[in-house]
């Protein structure tokens, strides 16, 4: 008995992993991977033209980071969701995936007080760097670079 | 003995329980002009003491905005009177429309998307000389003909049927000339402050650069001292120290900028959070938002001078405050602050009143909101010693609410 209740908490434990590995997804209900991978999340609105600036430069760096297993993703400031959010996505061009506002609330990030904002957390979730203000990909990979390769020292 | 005791220590105990009772605060909701889907509201009181409401209704359907307005009679808000409406107009929750008034003269504001650039928005202005029955054609206040960002408007009746306007102007984002720009050198110079005097024909009396750069997206504010017009804005220095500073209209001529505290809050972004101002004769007080020390702080400061030079401010929130102020004066001479403060979901409008010398006298909570974005930004004004405040409340769909404070 005490095996098959040990084996079903296991066997509930696993689906929940898996569920959670999953249990993201961007505007157009994509899934997006969040576990283990260092991520640079992006704070926008449509009406920062800083943010709507940064944007290519956040696009290229999705592209560049995507085989190296780093996640780049976006998440609007003003909450926006459905079709409103995916329109804002049309709108800029904004080709990384963009968190839905309920990914946004698993993920538990501070609201930034100044935009635009980016973090960079690592791949338990930590944030190691906060960027004010508008970004290039290089900029945020020297910064990624920085805090990535130093944590791997340690290690 | 026990007796003369007790005869004698009660007056004592009286006193000294009158002496530490707190003003009673009271908050009385006041049912609201605005239908669902009504945003944006701004209050102002002009120098008979009427208190004005604006706010925006959005159409979703059609896609339409549509500016209105109405009086506070007896505690009650008249039927809404429309200005103008409109399916290009740029609605945002931090740029707000607005309307002043004196005696039967109103002039309203808002913001028309430029077809020149998705982002890209132009004020528009009208007239009323009819207590808002009819509306002038709009005009643009800004002369630039450039497509880019002109908002964050505040405006003042002058004498002779004048009005102040004073917005950010964008001009120099697109064109790239000025002073050089937003971080990591993407071309385009940076926001300016401008102001002007206009005509009740809505010709430009005179027009002025305030000051070449100035962070993005944070309102102005705006007051008559006894000396003239006072602007105060969230400045931007080449560091990106972006702290309030206020410029001020005296003998006919603008001075330079001056910071109201050097807070040298330093961050390469907008925190979408200006500050206040309020003046009556030569008192002035400036509420703002800023988090150079990584904490969250409104501050106010007075001034005794018109603005030349202001006191070391009052701390009046601290760690989970979200700005957002606004700031009045009552006939008694006493300041009210409005801000919001923070708990997880939760906002709290709060207000407090200080004395002329910045002595804190009462707070109050106003209201508990959905800490959402689109609450935007509750709105302040007073009419003798009544204070009145307005706010968006968020829920399935959003309302524009409106309560007297006692203070």
């Amino acid at each position: 008995m005490h095996n098959k209740t040990r084996f079903l908490s296991l066997l509930f434990i696993g689906m929940f992993n898996i569920s959670t590995a999953h249990a993201f997804q961007d505007a157009y209900g994509n899934p997006i991977v969040w576990e283990d991978k260092w991520k640079v999340i992006n704070y926008w609105a449509e009406w920062c033209g800083p943010c709507r600036r940064e944007i290519p430069e956040f696009n290229q760096l999705a592209e560049e980071l995507n085989n190296e297993q780093i996640l780049v993703a976006g998440v609007n400031f003003d909450n926006l969701s459905s079709d409103n959010l995916i329109q804002a996505l049309v709108n800029l061009d904004i080709n990384f995936p963009v968190l839905d506002p309920i990914s946004l609330k698993k993920i538990n990030l501070p609201q930034p007080v100044v935009l635009p904002t980016t973090y960079i957390l690592t791949p338990d979730g930590n944030i190691v760097s906060t960027l004010v203000g508008e970004q290039t990909h290089n900029s945020i990979k020297n910064s990624l670079y920085k805090f990535k390769n130093s944590i791997s020292e340690r290690n | 003995m026990k007796r003369l005791i007790c005869s004698v220590s009660l007056p004592l105990i009286f006193l000294s329980a009158c002496a530490t009772q707190p003003q009673q605060t009271q908050v009385n909701i006041l049912s609201s002009p605005a239908k669902i889907n009504s945003s944006l509201s701004r209050l102002y009181t002009s120098d008979t003491g009427e208190v004005y409401l604006s706010w925006v209704e959005e159409n979703t359907s059609n896609k339409t905005a549509q500016l209105l307005y109405s009086t506070l009679n007896d505690g009650k808000w008249s039927s809404p009177i429309s200005v103008s409406s409109g399916k290009n107009w740029f609605v945002n929750w931090a740029d707000y429309p607005s309307i002043i008034a004196e005696n039967d003269r109103l002039a309203a504001h808002w913001l028309q998307k430029n077809p020149g650039g998705k982002y890209d928005y132009d004020v528009k202005v009208s007239f009323s000389n009819s207590n808002g029955q009819q509306w002038s054609d709009p005009f643009t206040p800004h002369t630039d003909g450039i497509s880019a960002e002109h908002g964050f408007v505040s405006m003042l009746p002058m004498a002779n049927q004048q009005i102040f306007i004073t917005w950010l102007d964008g001009r120099f984002t697109k064109t790239g000339h000025g002073e050089d720009n937003h971080s990591h050198g993407h071309g385009g110079g940076a926001m300016t402050l401008r102001a002007g005097i206009f005509d009740n024909r809505s010709n430009t009396v005179d027009e002025w650069e305030l000051d070449h750069r100035v962070c993005d997206c944070c309102q102005t504010s705006a007051a008559i001292t006894d000396k003239g017009p006072i602007v105060a804005f969230r400045d931007r220095s080449k560091e990106e120290i972006r702290d309030i500073s206020v410029v001020r209209y005296v003998d006919n001529k603008w001075t330079q900028p001056v910071s109201v505290h050097n807070d040298n809050w330093k961050i390469e972004g907008c925190p979408v959070n200006g500050p206040a101002i309020t003046a009556d004769d030569n008192h002035v007080a400036v509420a703002w938002f800023t988090m150079n020390t990584d904490v969250p702080q409104v501050k106010l400061a007075i001034s005794q001078d018109s603005g030349e030079t202001f006191a070391a401010p009052a701390i009046v929130s601290a760690g989970k405050t979200m700005g957002r102020v606004g700031v009045t004066t009552l006939d008694s001479g006493d300041i009210v602050i409005s801000w919001m403060d923070n708990s997880g979901e939760l906002a709290q409008i709060m207000a407090a009143k200080y004395s002329p010398e910045g002595k804190l006298l009462n707070k109050v909570t106003v209201t508990e909101i959905p800490a959402a974005r689109s609450t935007g930004f509750p709105s302040i004004a007073a009419s003798g010693n009544n204070v009145y405040l307005s706010w968006t409340q968020v829920g399935e769909s959003n309302q524009v609410k409106t309560a007297q404070a006692l203070l």
